[in-house]
């Protein structure tokens, strides 16, 4: 059981609902962390079980764990 | 073998199993070939061939930088079309700035961190670096040519990497929903994860591109530098300039060349290169005490292309979003490279306005 960050996608669809599928998102065990209207995504925490709950809420188009990005190490030599 | 040759070899390698045979006419050398090649002994019998010294033609580079300006800032033609992007506001989402840099001393710059416990200010150099060429300074001096693409736009600051260059992503999509916001007409984002072959854009971001279209701003971002050319290896362009709804830019050298290490048009539906920018030994501005630096990477050739989408939302203002993206590819002068490598050429400022 491990808490992992999660980005949510609502649906084009459900935009209007936002609030009610940010609840939803919440009712299956997310903890949201940041709401983004302008985007239509939901950025949460949760643990990995609660994934396919979240997948199956009305109105949520993808969710998936969040990834990262690396800059490479500051160089001359290194493309950056 | 001397036996096989007939007592003609006039000189005879061992080591190699070669022998070669004084100079004969035409019809003598022609038969003479059949009849050893027919032998059974020899395995190829040819004509031999001349040999020169491979001359490597150094060429002087078609720009270069001088007191007066960049070499990039030359090749995108800022210079000439005499617009500076006032009146327009953009969004470098980087490792933050150096807010104390001399340069920008005296401009109005908003700046906010989305990295949790750090400040704007940027201790890795990255953002310093691709902000310097969307909007240093339009003037030289004496100490350093202009870099600047678009010297007079709004610069907004959003620090979504990491004082070690890394970021969530959630940095970064707050970064994007903060420019859209704020109503910056451009966001420029030098960032990005290798793609594998055949990989699909991820439809977060492919939406995150639409949604900016969709409010008058357009995603500029660096296609990646993953590729080997000189092993004829061309690496996918990255996320998320991959997607259709983003502005994937390639790195140039002085020669306009493609850049040895910038990605390509390997993926389709979306992961095509769009434009391409000056990517290679771009001086900008870097946090001091250093100053400047010189630096390569697709990093350097995004906010290159980011400057010129200001000077063109400059030059009218209905060239917003998806029109933007259109005005920018049209008007990229062409390049005698492969589309898959440069997309539709090397993006260009508008022209200047006849009076």
């Amino acid at each position: 059981m491990t808490d992992i960050g999660m980005m949510i996608m609502v649906d084009d669809d459900s935009q209007p609902h936002f609030d009610q599928v940010a609840k939803g998102v919440e009712k299956a065990g997310v903890r949201i962390r940041e709401r983004l209207p302008h985007l239509g995504t939901i950025i949460g925490v949760g643990d990995s079980s609660t994934m396919a709950a979240v997948s199956s809420i009305d109105g949520v188009q993808l969710v998936r764990p969040e990834k990262a990005f690396q800059l490479p190490p500051m160089s001359d030599a290194i493309p950056q | 073998m001397s036996e096989a040759l007939g007592g003609d070899a006039a000189i005879i390698i061992p080591t190699l199993g070669i022998a070669v045979v004084g100079p004969k006419d035409g019809d003598e050398a022609r038969n003479l070939a059949m009849r050893l090649q027919s032998s059974g002994v020899v395995e190829s019998a040819r004509p031999e061939f001349y040999m020169f010294a491979t001359t490597e033609l150094v060429q002087a580079p078609m720009y270069a930088d001088t007191s007066r300006r960049t070499w990039g800032v030359a090749a995108v033609q800022a210079e000439m079309s005499g617009l500076t992007g006032r009146g327009i506001k953009i969004a470098v989402l980087d490792t933050g700035f150096d807010l104390g840099h001399p340069d920008f001393a005296g401009r109005h710059i908003e700046a906010r961190s989305f990295v949790p416990n750090e400040d704007v200010v940027d201790r890795q150099g990255h953002g310093t670096h691709c902000a310097g060429t969307i909007a240093g300074p339009g003037r030289s001096d004496r100490e350093r040519p202009r870099y600047g693409v678009a010297p007079d736009v709004h610069l907004h600051v959003g620090k979504v990497l990491d004082n070690r260059g890394s970021g969530a992503e959630s940095w970064i999509l707050l970064g994007i929903e903060w420019a859209i916001a704020s109503g910056c007409q451009v966001i420029s984002m030098s960032l990005g994860r290798p793609t594998g072959p055949g990989e699909a854009p991820d439809p977060l971001y492919e939406r995150a591109g639409r949604r900016a279209w969709n409010n008058d701003c357009l995603i500029v971002a660096a296609a990646g530098n993953e590729s080997s050319r000189q092993f004829r290896y061309i690496a996918p362009v990255g996320a998320p300039a991959n997607c259709k709804t983003i502005m994937a830019v390639a790195a140039i050298d002085q020669q306009l060349d493609v850049a040895e290490f910038s990605c390509g048009g390997v993926n389709s539906g979306g992961g095509e290169i769009d434009v391409a920018a000056p990517g290679v030994g771009v001086f900008s501005s870097f946090p001091m005490p250093q100053r400047y630096r010189k630096l390569a990477g697709t990093s350097m050739a995004c906010p290159h292309v980011a400057g010129l989408a200001a000077l063109w939302a400059e030059s009218d203002s209905t060239l917003r979003g998806a029109r933007l993206m259109d005005a920018l590819k049209s008007t990229a002068m062409p390049l005698n490279l492969p589309s898959r490598d440069v997309g539709h050429g090397l993006a260009t400022a508008p022209a200047p306005k006849v009076a």
